[in-house]
């Protein structure tokens, strides 16, 4: 297969993981993208959309730990408009680069909840200059029958800049191929850990 | 007296043969009965009958020992006196008589009474009999010795005086028969020495007679009012209860004993014409028990004024009614409404009689005791005390077996989840094994009904503990270190939402953990 046939089909991939995260529940980073210097603290949100009966969930979230330290890990509001709940923050892998297993859960026999929310909150210090990736990872989510409900993750990003350091002039002719083969190679990427994309 | 009339009187006297009046038996009576007329006007009776008695003059005598007299019982009273006849000294001895009078009865019938007079003179000059034996002879003791029947009124006898001297003359009385009920016998009522001085040689009857005459007006008299009683062989009693101090009568028909009842008070017979019976205590009612002729058990008795002084109550014995299984309190009373008392209570456990009732009695239901006699009672105390067997870690219907083959009782069951007891198992029991209950005491068991699903830590509840459990292993794989199989809740091998939120379902309600 060409490398242009390559794309063509993963473009379409593309537009049709598009089509099913309008049925799925889909867990995102949010903000999406987002820049900092070094020495700042990055907060990112783990928000989930379209949901139904949300019980309780559980993910890694990994990170360039050469760019991202982290630091602490909160409850989100999300989950628990739906009552009580118990939120285990997950583990600080900072060699790693990873927030391991973090998960939260209604308490008692109760219905899951609904819609969209915010479901954590992650705070990182920028550490080191360069792009991070924050993808959710190993993600489970479970409706009120204990049962996995269907999700896709969408990765963010953390720019950390150093403040002392000019920036570079960039070509914007070379800037948008960079561009354009970075988004290509980091849609591969996803679908691949997700598992649940045609690429 | 004039002349004339003490000839007309010798001649009466003469007419009476041997000079002796056939006395009519008004009684039968079994006693002898024997009068001592003395000058000092002393007066006693004997009784021969075995009942003790005493008399004085005026006053009855009565018994006052035990009974029973015999039925045949013989007794005697009487008395003497000695007179002092003088003669003048002339050609003609004085000539006297000597009589009494008696009025001796017995109510009862078969008995009969007679008396024989003796007289005897101690001195010179002789007495001669005149005209009893109608011989002249000179008196010599016995001056009469037959007996006589003794009656209605008198009995007159006449004697010559040579002289001045003594003259004792005694009466006996004797009384046979066979009674048909007891009574006391009174005689010689009235009973006087004639002595009348009617002729003498001076024809003026100057011979002096010092003694009492009470037919002649003015003379001193003293009547010898004597009695026994005789009785029949008492074999019927009653009881009777004599009110806090007070007394009564006891009619002469009464044979009346007073006997000491244990626990009553002292009874005092104070001695009077009829029997009295104080009751010496002034606060306690006092009982008399009194033998009372077997023709006429029960009977209501009158004294000689014929008011009624004592109601004799039935025989004293009464019937031990059956108080075996009674209350304690029913049994006493039922006891004491018998006319019973309460003995002596002993406790014992007992397993068919409930505690506080009567397992025995003593005498038995059916006997007849004493009136008052006391009734031995066996008081259950309840079954006896059992230790209760060690059941935990039993079966339930093992341990069921176990309580009540000891004579003890299942109590309440109640189940209890247990990580560590099997289910149906005994985890514990109240009262605790080896304790010492009363039979048929419940004996409370918890049992276990296994497991209690998210019940991670066997604390008998699921909380946020078991939560903990989880969240402190979550995340871990079987193998790695701080994995918890008890977090592992479904078993896959690692800890994680599934696990967390499978416990986190069965939480109660309202949990709030954090």
């Amino acid at each position: 297969m060409s490398k242009l046939l390559r794309l063509a089909v993963c473009a379409a991939a593309s537009v049709f993981v598009g089509s099913l995260a309008n049925a799925q529940a889909v867990i995102s980073i949010d903000p999406t993208t987002q820049t900092a210097s070094t020495g700042n603290v990055v907060t990112v949100d783990v928000g989930i959309s379209n949901v139904s009966d949300l019980y309780g969930y559980q993910f890694d979230l990994a990170f360039n730990p050469s760019i991202l330290q982290a630091v602490s890990s909160s409850e989100g509001p999300f989950l628990a408009t739906g009552g009580s709940t118990f939120f285990i923050p997950g583990t600080n892998d900072n060699l790693g680069g990873t927030v391991f297993a973090t998960a939260n859960t209604l308490l008692t026999a109760v219905s899951g909840v609904n819609g969209s929310g915010e479901l954590a909150v992650f705070t990182f210090d920028a550490i080191g200059a360069g792009t991070s990736t924050l993808a959710i990872q190993n993600e489970t989510l479970l409706n009120s029958s204990i049962n996995v409900i269907s999700d896709l993750t969408k990765t963010g990003f953390v720019t950390v800049s150093s403040p002392t350091v000019a920036a570079p002039e960039i070509d914007p002719a070379s800037t948008m191929s960079a561009l354009t083969l970075l988004m290509g190679g980091l849609a591969v990427l996803r679908n691949r850990r997700t598992n649940k994309s045609a690429c | 007296m004039n002349t004339t009339e003490r000839h007309e009187w010798l001649a009466r006297v003469a007419t009476r043969g041997a000079g002796l009046n056939r006395l009519s038996f008004l009684s039968r009576s079994i006693c002898v009965l024997a009068v001592w007329v003395l000058g000092a006007s002393t007066a006693f009776a004997q009784i021969n009958h075995g009942c003790t008695s005493s008399a004085s003059n005026g006053a009855y005598a009565t018994t006052n020992g035990p009974a029973p007299c015999s039925n045949s019982d013989s007794g005697q009273f009487g008395g003497s006196k000695t007179i002092i006849v003088e003669d003048d000294g002339g050609s003609f001895p004085a000539i006297f008589t000597i009589g009494y009078s008696n009025s001796a009865t017995a109510s009862s019938s078969g008995l009969v009474l007679q008396a024989s007079a003796v007289a005897s003179a101690s001195n010179s000059p002789a007495f001669y009999e005149y005209s009893v034996n109608g011989n002249g002879a000179q008196i010599n003791n016995p001056l009469i010795s037959a007996a006589q029947p003794v009656g209605e009124s008198s009995w007159f006898d006449q004697f010559v005086a040579l002289g001045t001297g003594l003259l004792q003359f005694q009466l006996t009385m004797v009384v046979t028969g066979t009674p048909t009920s007891s009574e006391c016998v009174s005689g010689l009522t009235d009973a006087v020495i004639r002595a009348d001085v009617f002729f003498d040689d001076n024809g003026s009857g100057s011979g002096t007679i010092n003694t009492f005459d009470p037919d002649l007006p003015g003379a001193p008299g003293l009547g010898i009012y004597s009695s026994v009683c005789l009785g029949v062989q008492s074999t019927t009693t009653g009881v009777v209860t004599i009110l806090a101090g007070e007394s009564f009568s006891l009619g002469t028909e009464l044979r009346a004993i007073a006997q000491a009842f244990a626990g009553y008070p002292y009874l005092v017979f104070n001695g009077a014409s009829t029997v009295f019976v104080q009751n010496g205590d002034s606060s306690v009612n006092a009982k008399l028990l009194v033998y009372i002729d077997p023709l006429t058990p029960g009977a209501a008795y009158r004294d000689d004024t014929g008011a009624i002084n004592a109601y004799l109550t039935p025989p004293s014995t009464v019937v031990v009614p059956d108080v075996v299984g009674l209350s304690q309190l029913a049994a006493t009373t039922a006891l004491v409404s018998t006319g019973l008392t309460v003995g002596t209570l002993t406790s014992q456990s007992s397993s068919s009689v409930p505690a506080g009732n009567v397992i025995s009695q003593s005498p038995a239901a059916g006997a007849s005791v004493a009136d008052g006699a006391a009734v031995s009672l066996v008081i259950s105390s309840g079954p006896a005390p059992v230790a209760v067997p060690n059941v935990v870690g039993k079966l339930q219907a093992a341990a069921t077996s176990a309580i009540t083959g000891v004579g003890l009782a299942l109590g309440t069951v109640t189940n209890q989840p247990s990580s560590s007891v099997p289910i149906g198992t005994v985890i514990s029991e109240s009262p605790t094994a080896g304790t010492s209950v009363a039979a048929g005491s419940p004996v409370n068991l918890v049992i276990s009904s296994g497991a209690l699903q998210g019940d991670l830590n066997g604390d008998g509840v699921v909380n946020c503990a078991d939560l903990a459990i989880i969240k402190a292993s979550f995340g871990k794989k079987v193998g790695q270190a701080g994995f918890d199989p008890r977090a592992d809740v479904n078993g896959d091998g690692v800890v994680n939402i599934i696990d967390l939120s499978t416990e986190a379902r069965l939480m109660p309600a309202g949990t709030v953990c954090n």
